[in-house]
């Protein structure tokens, strides 16, 4: 019987055009709004860390004085970055954990190619060796520079497979030199790295949740006092200082990088913990750390992402109307179908008195909305692929994609709103008293 | 063929109560052709209806080839509408946008015949009233004289032991009207039982039987009480 209903229901749509045409823009509009702000919802609400980063831990201190109650910005208080005196220290701690300071630069990168001019359209990250495999990148070729170079520096230099065909014309080019800017002394590949650009940028949201581009050039971080970039980023102080040189940055008291930590397990976080007390104290008593509250904290991705509000709750409420709407779409198509359906009510007599049962009725006509809803489903997909390109431009980003999974998602929830506005009309049309209608006509 | 005994129905609201069939009482035994005649408002149709389980009736009994209906839940009912009851009706009940080939094909549908089962039942109740070579075209390009045989060749077509029709004739002229009680008659005189409401005293006459209801009751219960004697 489902074919001898479809064929039912796709004529009954071509019978009254303008009635289905509504009845399928209001399904696509509903369908089209809810998708387009659901999957925008859901690409940032992503945790793209490897295994959800629950052993990386961003790591920050009340690295602040002068009696402040507080740094401001943040639900604790705390700021979101540290000194270089505190990324030097934390990073050269005796203790067994993998980790990384992080901060950006934007290099100008020389093509070796012939004809290609300098760029300066790359992103620049200095890190310690440990971020390459706390991050989760895959090496195409080489590997990190060795563990020695984060306490004495040499020119090494990893790119990813992007940078790697525009400064190279690809292939594997380790042991290769390239320079940066206008700085002569070359730099010796020792890694390339496949592209890596997760999205939100959780390593480092400093510049944006969601930038355009992720890191292409790292450098070991012990280069940062000999090569003197400065960070292209948020520095933020509590103190009024004048930095007249790279050198009195690295002296000062402002923050401007992340720094993160991968402790495995409960013990290493409670060390960890044990570590950066002993560390508050020590450097409240060399005169630092000067405020009522002095303290450090770690904060796994998950809680990172949520502590630095990469989700901003306009976006939940977004979601929130999104849904009423797709909401008042279904009732305006109950009403619709209800009148489409009371058009066809002496066809529901004629069939009942033919020998159809209540149950065939409402299954004859549930197909039909369903047919209904999955051409809504279709438009709603072009509705959402042209409100994703529309997000895409007013919030400057690369996320939300339509993929397959998204496709699948919208058809689904297009057939399930079907099913939900179809099932009133239907009842009506399947419960109505056929002796009214036959006489009527 | 039909029993009722002691039929009653009543349409309630608020206000009032309305008893469009009180004791009503009636029996039509197999291969019979029974007209019902009667004013307007007289319970007629509601009869029809109850007959043709398309309304459930508020009291008494009703058996339909032997079937105590009472209890039967809707798909039940159904279905044994399907089987055992062809309507005809006074406004052909037609769907409009179905040729006559799928028009007579929609209680085999129900019926859950195969493709090619369907096919020749169409085929031969198209035959059978003459339009087997309009069977492409849609109901509004037939006179209704053509539509009402249609109609019938629906009813027909899933062989039904028992017809009820609806004043058949009752928007057609004269002579379409003979022709429609001819091919009645002839549809009767193969076996199919038919009960046929009806406004013309003269097609009224030419039935086996003729009952009269008058204010919800069979009020000729003589030429009732005579048949099934």
């Amino acid at each position: 019987m489902l074919s001898y209903y479809i064929k039912l229901g796709w004529r009954h749509i071509w019978q009254m055009p303008l009635l289905s045409s509504l009845i399928i823009l209001a399904f696509a509009l509903g369908i089209g709004v809810s998708m387009t702000m659901i999957s925008y919802y859901q690409a940032m609400a992503k945790n793209p860390a490897p295994g959800g980063g629950s052993n990386l831990y961003a790591v920050q201190l009340a690295a602040y004085g002068d009696d402040m109650e507080s740094w401001g910005g943040t639900a604790d208080g705390l700021p979101r970055q540290v000194t270089y005196m505190d990324a030097e220290n934390l990073r050269k701690a005796e203790l067994p954990f993998a980790s990384t300071p992080i901060y950006q630069f934007m290099p100008i990168m020389k093509s070796q190619r012939p004809g290609v001019g300098p760029s300066g359209d790359f992103r620049g990250r200095f890190v310690q060796r440990d971020f390459f495999s706390m991050f989760g990148l895959q090496f195409l070729h080489g590997g990190p520079w060795g563990k020695a170079i984060d306490l004495e520096p040499e020119r090494q230099i990893v790119i990813s497979r992007a940078l790697n065909e525009w400064v190279f014309g690809g292939g594997n080019n380790v042991d290769k030199t390239l320079q940066i800017g206008e700085d002569p002394s070359p730099f010796t590949v020792v890694g390339i790295v496949d592209n890596w650009h997760p999205q939100p940028a959780y390593y480092d949201l400093t510049t944006g949740s969601f930038p355009r581009k992720g890191p292409e050039v790292f450098l070991p971080y012990a280069l940062n006092p000999v090569l003197e970039e400065f960070p292209m980023g948020n520095i933020s102080g509590w103190q009024n200082a004048i930095l007249q040189s790279y050198q009195d940055l690295l002296k000062s008291e402002f923050v401007w990088q992340v720094f993160w930590v991968q402790l495995n397990n409960d013990d290493e976080v409670a060390r960890y913990r044990a570590y950066l007390k002993a560390y508050v104290q020590q450097q409240r008593q060399l005169g630092r750390f000067a405020n009522p509250n002095p303290r450090g904290e770690l904060r796994n991705v998950s809680e990172w992402l949520d502590y630095n509000q990469v989700i901003s709750r306009d976006n939940q409420v977004m979601v929130g109307l999104s849904f009423l709407f797709l909401l008042v779409c279904l009732v305006n198509t109950i009403g619709l179908l209800l009148a489409k359906f009371l058009r066809k009510m002496n066809e529901v007599g004629v069939r009942r008195a033919l020998g159809a049962s209540r149950r065939q009725i409402f299954s004859q006509y549930l197909v039909e909305v369903l047919l209904m809803g999955a051409l809504g489903g279709l438009l709603g997909l072009l509705f959402t692929y042209l409100g994703l390109g529309l997000v895409r431009t007013l919030y400057k980003t690369q996320i939300a994609q339509l993929d397959l999974s998204l496709v699948a998602m919208t058809l689904l929830l297009s057939l399930i709103a079907a099913c939900g506005a179809g099932l009133l009309p239907a009842l009506r049309a399947a419960n109505s008293n056929p002796a009214v209608f036959l006489k009527a006509q | 063929m039909l029993a009722m005994n002691n039929i009653s129905k009543v349409f309630s609201t608020d206000l009032i109560e309305t008893h469009a069939l009180r004791d009503f009482s009636l029996r039509v035994g197999e291969g019979e052709f029974v007209t019902v005649t009667g004013p307007s408002g007289s319970g007629k149709t509601t009869f029809l209806n109850i007959a043709g389980l398309l309304e459930n009736f508020s009291g008494g009994e009703y058996r339909l080839d032997g079937e105590d209906v009472r209890q039967l839940s809707d798909r039940q009912r159904s279905r044994l509408r399907n089987q055992k009851i062809g309507f005809i009706f006074q406004s052909f009940n037609l769907i409009p946008d179905l040729d006559l080939f799928d028009n007579v094909d929609v209680p085999l549908r129900y019926r859950g015949f195969s493709a090619s089962e369907r096919r020749q039942r169409i085929e031969h109740a198209l035959e059978r009233v003459g339009l087997l070579a309009r069977a492409k075209h849609l109901p509004a390009q037939l006179s209704g004289g053509q539509q009402q045989r249609v109609a019938i060749a629906r009813a027909l077509a899933g062989e039904p032991k028992f017809l009820l029709a609806d004043e058949p004739t009752g928007n057609l002229d004269s002579l379409m009207a003979r022709q429609v009680m001819e091919l009645l008659e002839e549809i009767n005189a193969e076996g199919t039982t038919i009960v046929m409401v009806t406004h013309d005293p003269e097609l009224a006459r030419r039935a086996q039987r003729n009952i009269q209801i008058i204010d919800g009751q069979v009020s000729d219960m003589q030429s009732d009480l005579a048949a099934s004697a």
